[in-house]
């Protein structure tokens, strides 16, 4: 029993981070915790390291490129709450406008385990991804594995990266500023107006949108003040087919303000009167 | 003077084939290029055909997965069987990925099982700076009055996996059976999804 419990451990700390290099990249599946309550919640990432040169794309890769497949293996009862995306960069493949990472990219999501959670489970996770440069562009894939052992919570090395990386990902900001959408030919009017007026500089923030086929990734669109309320202008993407119904935009503005994202849905859309 | 002006004329019409990108429902933009065998071809060769430009780099993993999985020659095969022109064009620059000297290049779109009626050699790339080709596969297709009707993706699942085409919506093969069949096609234009053009 105990060589059981040694073996256990032993294949917990060993799975904790399972790395895999190929596709110009390591894939590794991170645990805030070595255990997880009956019913209780694990903190967990993917950290995606890409070799220098080469990134990786946004859940809107913008032209071309590939947004990141995850394809969850959890045993029964286990929930996967999805996974949460940092806010992008914006960079160039060649001639193509994209969206996405380098470097380090470590993307948050929590798991929940069964009421009934007892010994230990083994949870798998497929990922899927695109690595280019300029010059090329490969495909990279890992099968990654935790394992988790029922018990009270037992905070890991990795705690603290998990902790961190859910700093990068854009909050609601729904509720401190309404986003709104008009249609203008070939543009899109944007206004952001401030629940509480003058509180916000939103020209500092870079707009990414979220929702493909609206606005044109060849084009960085800036917020300019317009008394109370906050404007721009965006051109279309080429790809756009109106009308647009939603809208999602990731605003981010380095390291020392959180990103934050609005969302607009066309209220008109589908009414019966 | 009427050789001035006609050589200014050309030069205008020239410069606006490539200023104005191409667009659905509008003449497909003319070009004059070569193929691997170092024929000239031309659009108006083909003025009364459909025609389908398919852009390619056999490096790219977008690429290989419509030629490895037989879709891209399957397609090919039967689309110029009904007297479709298939024109596959590589627009790399010399020494960017995916360039091969026209005699490799015949040779490996052999080795990969291209049916196309052309393989163009577009290194300078103004053909596909005409089109707008972003990405490699990207398709088009032009009707028989030589307008565009087709501006897109090979098919709805970007990813790399062969076994992702048995199952994905057939974007640009339905489009082609519409154009064929003189029908409207009911998704024109939609974003391809692939490596970049190696301009």
């Amino acid at each position: 029993m105990l060589r059981n419990c040694l073996a256990l451990t032993l294949a917990c700390a060993t799975n904790l981070f399972a790395q895999s290099p190929n596709g110009q990249a390591a894939a590794g599946w991170l645990a805030a915790s070595s255990h997880c309550p009956p019913g209780g919640t694990l903190e967990t990432a993917v950290r995606l390291t890409l070799n220098p040169g080469w990134h990786t794309y946004w859940i809107h890769p913008g032209e071309g490129g590939m947004p990141l497949e995850f394809q969850w293996q959890l045993p029964d009862g286990w929930q996967a709450g999805g996974i949460s995306y940092p806010a992008p960069q914006r960079f160039k493949t060649g001639t193509l406008h994209n969206f996405g990472y380098e470097g380090t990219v470590v993307l948050p999501a929590t798991l929940t385990a069964p009421a009934g959670f007892s010994g230990s489970a083994r949870l798998g996770l497929l990922v899927r991804w695109l690595a280019c440069d300029d010059e090329a562009c490969v495909p990279g894939e890992a099968s990654l594995q935790l394992t988790v052992t029922a018990g009270p919570h037992v905070p890991s090395e990795h705690a603290t990266t998990i902790n961190q990386a859910k700093k990068t990902i854009p909050q609601p900001w729904n509720d401190r500023a309404k986003l709104s959408v008009s249609p203008d030919g070939k543009n899109l009017e944007l206004t952001i107006e401030p629940v509480t007026p003058g509180q916000d500089d939103w020209n500092r923030f870079e707009v990414f949108p979220a929702t493909q086929r609206t606005l044109d990734p060849r084009s960085p669109v800036r917020f300019a003040r317009d008394g109370r309320v906050w404007r721009a202008r965006a051109p279309l993407d080429e790809y756009a087919a109106p009308p647009i119904r939603e809208l999602r935009l990731v605003f981010t503005a380095g390291p020392d303000a959180p990103p934050r994202v609005l969302d607009w849905t066309d209220q008109g859309a589908g009414t019966t009167r | 003077m009427k050789t001035i002006v006609t050589t200014l004329a050309a030069a205008w019409i020239a410069s606006a084939a490539t200023t104005l990108a191409a667009e659905i429902g509008k003449p497909a933009p003319a070009f004059t290029t070569k193929n691997t065998a170092g024929e000239t071809v031309q659009l108006a060769d083909f003025k009364g055909k459909v025609v389908v430009l398919e852009w390619a780099n056999f490096e790219c993993p977008f690429v290989k997965k419509h030629y490895s999985s037989g879709n891209l020659p399957k397609l090919q095969e039967s689309a110029t069987a009904k007297g479709v022109v298939w024109l596959t064009v590589n627009s790399s620059a010399q020494g960017k990925q995916g360039y091969l000297e026209p005699a490799k290049m015949a040779e490996r779109a052999k080795q990969e099982g291209n049916k196309a009626s052309h393989f163009l050699m577009d290194t300078d790339g103004s053909v596909g700076k005409a089109y707008g080709a972003k990405v490699t596969p990207h398709l088009f297709i032009i009707c028989k009055d030589g307008m565009l009707r087709y501006d897109g993706a090979i098919d709805s699942k970007a990813t790399t996996k062969a076994e992702d085409v048995a199952t994905a919506d057939k974007w640009f093969a339905d489009a082609l059976d519409a154009v064929v069949a003189g029908k409207d096609v009911s998704n024109a234009k939609n974003p391809p999804y692939g490596c970049g053009v190696k301009y």
